[in-house]
């Protein structure tokens, strides 16, 4: 295991310890050596200077005498000769003579000096002029007197004054300055590699190697570190490599305490996690189990209500006293909401356990939206309520999606409104808009006149079992489950619910949910079936006769009184087994022109038989007979799998009557 | 005349500085032979002044005792040297003449190049070893050529001859073209029949003009000055009792001198 893979000291490019001290002392002793230098330079000359000083007092002495005599003798030409003679010494750039005349002086030859002014300088003094302005400013000079003895006393004649400057002495001191120069660079650069040998066997090396030991560290080698800096003699560097051995060495040994906790910390892990799959399977079995027990429930409670149902149906057609008929319509309606709760209860069920699938088929969202509003248009007739119903927004009719349950939520919104709406209006209001990615939106407004919705309980109402108040529930009835429902189905459509209210003047409930699009452009026209026509007219074709597949005793009954009223022919077998038999008998009775298979039956169920019908065990004239799936399977995919095992088509227990007959008539006198 | 004077013996040299810055003030006999240059000089500087020329004129050249002539046929031409030198031959010399000549500044070794002579310039130290040098040779009549001069004592006591060199021009001095040798200078002789002139500090007529005016006048002809100076070189007195014995002696010239405006 690695748990750091990155070096600890990565090596960087950055100028090395002993390039920084290098750099650090050799710009001070350059500093040190530079101002040495120049204080020796300055020394030196100015020391220069003093020395020519005395040169030009010591020309003194080997010019004096002559030129004593020739002032004497006021010998111009010899004074000049001699003039010319002392600016021939390289030390004398310029000579200045003055004789006593009286109690003033009187310059009598001058040289190098004061160009121009000078009359007496001739030849090669001249060319002395023009360098000497130039550095006129360090000019120094050294002047005497000068005397004659006559007779033994010393008569003063004048003075001589001899000049030099800094060329001279800059001259003079060149090559002592150079050597000085050459001098501070060679210890310069003998200091330099002197230092750079030191650094680099006493600190350079030992550094390189410990710090490429460190850089080479990781994780993994711990236990195999070793350093040595092979440092000549003790001093900080063994130090550190003490220091560094000694923490490597103790981070090896937590490091194998890590790996220990770390493999303890594991198995723990494993262990837990074992556990916790098991659980999951446990769990995940359990979750299943209640799925399997669901959908048996909806089967085993949709079949007795089925037979509530379809007796109560059949019942009613019966010649009633008012007071029985009053009594069945009532039982009648208890039966339907009793239905109904059941199926609120399983859809919430099916939404809680995550298993519930949406269909996705074209279907007409306009037709259905006016389907859905016409169908309440009695129960607001009986309330004396208004419906408004707004379909201009709704331009593209044909849609893709589930429109069972657009179905279920506009009703459920629909219902609570006329519900909770004691006199006045309910508009439904509805459009259709498109999204960037190309989905429908479907809006639906549903808003009423009614009691509304206290502020503080308008949070909580889409939570479960939840209404207005506990007295709501007294006074209005219900599970409190519809709006969780709508809420939960607008949320699986890719939208959501919203509502606005205000207690005493009404509610607005706004749905959003995404549709996909139709490739169905052209709206089917339909035609509206009679559906309250009268059942002893319709004209079946001769020799219908039905076989009807059915364990259950109920049913059998509620089917058989419906088939009676429709006035058609029909067998029944128990089970699948039962069917094949039945079908397999050679009877004077024709033969069997539709087969209502119920799907869950001892011994064989509807999908085997199915199976067996169209493989033709049961003949091969009945391999195409009409076979229609009669069931309590009302969970999702129960359609496809009948249909997947031959069967024509479909219908949920309980029997809805005019779905059965519409049914029937749709594949017995349409075929 | 009341003037307090002080007499300083000093080389002939350092006389024209002295001269000039008011150290000495008065010389009486400037030669034009030796001093003509640093006179006209001094006099053009302005720091002394001409005082006036006596009568008596100057040579100083090569000078012979009379028997030399004898034994040098030829002479005072100086052509005969060209044939006799070695006659003149001694020790400092030798094989080559000897000429003997004094302290002062002369060309005479260019001269002897010049001319092609066949001698070595002997310079003594003093003036006066000119005269021993003569007197020895006198003694034993030995050839000898020395520097003399006139007016001089000697030639009131010795027989002699100047020696006649190519004649005197200014040019001889400069230009090697000039005279027999066109390749050097100095083939001639020195001046003959020179000036001797009287010098004074150019303030001494503003001190102390009686005495100034007084040596304008001062005039000597040649006899008189080798008269006065054989007091002292022949008859050996001393410098001051020559003096006093030549004043007494020739009173009648020196009265002449002195300004009527100036008499004590």
């Amino acid at each position: 295991m690695k748990l750091f893979e990155s070096k600890f000291f990565p090596r960087s490019k950055s100028p090395s310890i002993s390039r920084q001290l290098m750099f650090i002392v050799f710009s001070l002793y350059c500093m040190v050596a530079v101002t040495v230098t120049i204080i020796h330079m300055v020394k030196e000359y100015y020391h220069t200077q003093t020395t020519i000083k005395n040169e030009l007092q010591s020309y003194e002495k080997i010019f004096g005498p002559i030129l004593s005599k020739a002032l004497w003798d006021l010998d111009r030409d010899r004074i000049n000769e001699v003039v010319m003679g002392m600016s021939q010494v390289p030390i004398i750039v310029g000579i200045k003579v003055e004789r006593i005349q009286g109690d003033s002086l009187i310059t009598i030859e001058k040289t190098g000096l004061f160009e121009g002014k000078s009359a007496n300088t001739k030849n090669g003094a001249s060319n002395k002029t023009h360098n000497l302005d130039n550095s006129f400013d360090d000019l120094f000079s050294y002047r005497f007197p000068v005397s004659f003895e006559f007779l033994n006393n010393k008569k003063k004649l004048g003075y001589v004054t001899l000049y030099s400057n800094s060329t001279v002495i800059l001259n003079r001191v060149q090559l002592g300055f150079f050597f000085l120069i050459i001098n501070a660079i060679i210890k310069g650069v003998a200091l330099w590699l002197i230092f750079l040998w030191v650094s680099k066997y006493i600190l350079l090396k030992p550094l390189r190697r410990l710090t490429y030991t460190i850089s080479d560290l990781n994780f993994d080698n711990l236990s195999n570190f070793k350093i040595n800096l092979k440092t000549p003699q003790d001093n900080e560097l063994t130090v550190i490599e003490n220091a560094v051995t000694t923490m490597v060495r103790e981070l090896d040994s937590a490091k194998h305490e890590v790996l220990e906790f770390n493999k303890r910390l594991e198995d723990e892990v494993n262990l837990r996690t074992r556990e916790l799959v098991k659980a999951k399977i446990f769990a995940e079995k359990s979750a299943n189990a209640k799925s399997e027990f669901l959908a048996k429930m909806s089967h085993e409670i949709r079949t007795p209500m089925n037979g509530v149902l379809g007796m109560l149906h059949l019942i009613l057609k019966d010649n009633l006293s008012n007071s029985q008929k009053e009594k069945t319509l009532v039982a009648q309606s208890s039966a339907q909401s009793l239905l109904n709760l059941i199926n609120d209860i399983l859809d919430f069920s099916k939404i809680d356990a995550n298993k519930l699938e949406l269909e996705i088929i074209d279907f007409d969202l306009h037709q259905l939206i006016s389907n859905v509003a016409e169908s309440f248009a009695h129960q607001a007739e009986e309330k004396e309520l208004e419906i408004h119903l707004e379909l201009a927004g709704v331009k593209q009719h044909w849609v893709k999606g589930d429109p069972s349950r657009i179905r279920q939520i506009l009703s459920n919104l629909i219902s609570n409104a006329i519900k909770f709406t004691p006199q006045g209006f309910i508009l439904i209001k509805a459009k259709l808009t498109q999204d960037k990615a190309g989905h429908h939106i479907f809006t639906c407004i549903v808003q009423d006149s009614g009691i509304g919705i206290p502020e503080d309980k308008v949070d909580s109402l889409f939570n479960s079992f939840t209404q207005g108040d506990a007295s709501t529930t007294r006074q209005y009835g219900g599970t409190g489950l519809g709006l969780t429902i709508v809420k939960k189905l607008c949320e699986l459509m890719h939208g959501n619910i919203s509502i606005e209210s205000k207690e005493g003047s009404g509610s607005q409930f706004e749905c959003t949910l995404s549709l996909g699009r139709s490739n169905v452009i052209t709206p089917v026209i339909t035609i509206k079936e009679d559906v309250s026509s009268n059942e002893s007219t319709i004209e079946w074709p001769p020799n219908s006769r039905i076989l009807m597949v059915e364990d259950n005793h109920i049913n059998q009954l509620v089917a058989k009184n419906l088939l009676e009223v429709m006035g058609l022919d029909y067998a029944i077998a128990n089970d699948g087994l039962e069917a094949l038999e039945v079908l397999n008998q050679a009877s004077e009775l024709p033969p069997f022109s539709l087969i209502l298979m119920d799907c869950q039956m001892p011994k064989m169920d509807g999908y085997q038989a199915t199976k067996e019908i169209r493989e033709g065990h049961a003949g091969d004239y009945y391999k195409n007979t009409t076979i229609i799936a009669l069931t309590a399977n009302a969970m999702k995919g129960d359609r496809e799998k009948c249909l997947k095992q031959g069967m024509n088509d479909y219908l949920a227990k309980p029997i809805d009557p005019d779905s059965f007959q519409k049914i029937l008539k749709k594949w017995l006198i349409s075929q | 005349m009341g003037y307090q004077v002080e007499y300083t013996p000093t080389s002939t040299a350092d006389q024209w500085g002295a001269l000039a810055h008011g150290l000495a003030h008065v010389q009486v006999e400037v030669w034009q032979g030796t001093m003509s240059e640093m006179f006209n000089r001094m006099i053009k500087a302005g720091r002394i002044v001409h005082a006036g020329t006596h009568d008596a004129k100057t040579r100083e050249e090569w000078w012979y005792p009379k028997y030399v002539e004898s034994i040098c046929p030829g002479l005072p031409d100086w052509k005969a040297l060209k044939n006799c030198a070695q006659k003149f031959e001694t020790p400092f010399s030798k094989p080559s003449g000897t000429y003997f000549a004094g302290p002062w500044e002369k060309p005479d070794a260019a001269r002897v190049r010049a001319l092609g002579l066949d001698f070595k310039v002997k310079e003594l130290s003093k003036g006066d070893d000119l005269w021993v040098e003569l007197e020895k040779a006198v003694k034993t009549k030995r050839p000898i050529v020395l520097f003399n001069w006139t007016p001089n004592w000697v030639e009131s006591i010795y027989e002699g001859a100047f020696i006649e060199f190519p004649n005197y021009s200014p040019e001889c001095e400069t230009d090697p073209n000039w005279g027999i040798n066109p390749n050097f200078v100095h083939d001639c002789g020195n001046p003959k029949g020179g000036w001797l002139k009287k010098a004074a500090w150019a303030e001494m007529e503003a001190f102390w003009p009686c005495a100034y005016q007084t040596l304008e006048n001062i005039n000597f002809t040649n006899m008189q000055i080798a008269t006065a100076s054989s007091l002292v070189d022949v008859q050996n007195q001393t410098i001051e009792d020559a003096a006093i014995n030549w004043l007494n002696d020739n009173e009648k010239i020196w009265r002449k001198w002195i300004p009527g405006n100036c008499t004590p």
